[in-house]
């Protein structure tokens, strides 16, 4: 009975197994190896089959594991990557037993994971692969932000953000944040401010004062709620302080005393 | 039959796993955001110093969100679509309704109950009147 498992695994090792770039040793022999010629090759098929069989179970069960377990580390590193200690210090705490427990976790499941089936490598050590991966990436995510601006512009309610900021801000993603952020309702400015705050999107880097210079008086006093960047320019906090509306003003009193 | 001692213990960790779904998404964890948002160190020399003490408290707010606050907070997108798709009239004739009304009784707490346990494990959208 012990034999199912095994032989289980073995043929799932063989989806792995299928891709040339995970059997080096296998396409090594048969490269260099095995007699191209036809007298020689039928006269080594008694040596090179044996041979062949073991260079498939090496590449299965030793090579191609021990090729993937970098990888895997990084799997596991990912957990561990973008922690946001000064913004979110107590839910970084807080999730910091579970990340301690969930990383053997993912690097086993992910070491046999890689090592069973044919998954993708992290990033091509070919550095034209990897760039070309990179600007794929790029890419989507700015598509995804540009996508995310016609939403608000489009009026839907509350569209969820890309997880990540643009890899580069560029002209265009600056044309369509400031069109939107220009054409936008109190509420879809809103959105569109907290996103570029949550996720340090370039315009709120360049002037995180936006939301409290906004004509409505409910995202100037949402923004003031979650102020923590630091005192504003003197003129903002003085007109924050005499604010027409009363709220605003009592809001700023509290977030902005020195 | 015996029951295995320890499937209760998988059974909860399933679930809190499930549950981290639902507080993987930063507008689910209210008690982490406000304590992000109100007790946070500003330095990172304070955040070293008082690690040991907020770890724990860290934990405890994962811990209620996941456990009390995100699934109280559920209850009222729970019971707007037990009544939207039960108890809400979609253009059937009065006749229709009447005969619909036992079986609508009937399936509330199963469909409320189900909603809840969903919504309050994973990370589903807020009903729009509630966004």
């Amino acid at each position: 009975m012990k034999l199912v498992p095994a032989l289980l695994l073995a043929t799932l090792s063989g989806c792995a197994w299928s891709n040339p770039a995970n059997r080096p040793l296998w396409s090594s022999f048969e490269k260099h190896l095995v007699p191209e010629q036809d007298a020689a090759f039928y006269a080594c098929l008694p040596l090179t089959v044996p041979a062949g069989l073991v260079a498939v179970l090496l590449d299965a069960l030793l090579v191609h594991p021990v090729q993937v377990t970098d990888d895997a580390a990084g799997d596991a590193a990912d957990l561990w990557r973008e922690l946001h200690w000064r913004e979110e210090y107590y839910t970084e705490l807080g999730f910091l037993p579970l990340r301690a427990l969930g990383t053997p976790v993912v690097f086993v499941g992910s070491w046999f994971g890689r090592s069973l089936f044919d998954i993708e490598p992290r990033e091509s050590r070919d550095p034209a692969v990897r760039a070309a991966a990179l600007a794929a990436v790029a890419g989507a995510r700015r598509a995804e932000w540009l996508a995310f601006f016609a939403a608000l512009e489009q009026g839907a309610a509350a569209p969820k953000p890309p997880a990540a900021p643009p890899v580069e801000w560029d002209d265009e993603l600056g044309a369509a944040f400031d069109h939107a952020h220009r054409t936008l309702g109190a509420r879809g400015r809103f959105d569109l401010l907290c996103a570029a705050k949550r996720l340090g999107l370039h315009p709120w880097l360049a002037d995180p004062w936006l939301g409290l210079r906004d004509p409505d008086p409910v995202v100037r006093y949402l923004m003031l709620g979650d102020w923590r960047e630091g005192p504003p320019p003197a003129e903002l906090r003085a007109a924050l302080l005499s604010d027409e509306n009363e709220m605003v003003r009592a809001r700023a009193a509290v977030k902005l005393r020195e | 039959m015996q029951v295995p001692s320890h499937g209760p213990i998988v059974l909860g960790l399933l679930l809190l796993l499930a549950a981290g779904c639902a507080i993987s998404e930063h507008d689910n964890r209210r008690t982490l955001n406000a304590l992000d948002l109100h007790l946070s160190p500003e330095s990172a020399a304070t955040r070293w110093m008082v690690a040991p003490l907020a770890l724990p408290v860290g934990v405890a707010g994962l811990a209620v969100d996941a456990a009390v606050v995100h699934p109280c907070c559920v209850f009222d997108d729970a019971w707007g679509d037990t009544t939207e798709w039960l108890w809400t009239s979609h253009g059937e004739s009065r006749f229709r309704r009447a005969v619909m009304v036992p079986l609508s009784a009937l399936a509330t707490p199963f469909l409320f109950a189900g909603d809840w346990l969903a919504r309050a494990l994973f990370d589903i959208d807020p009903r729009l009147e509630d966004a």
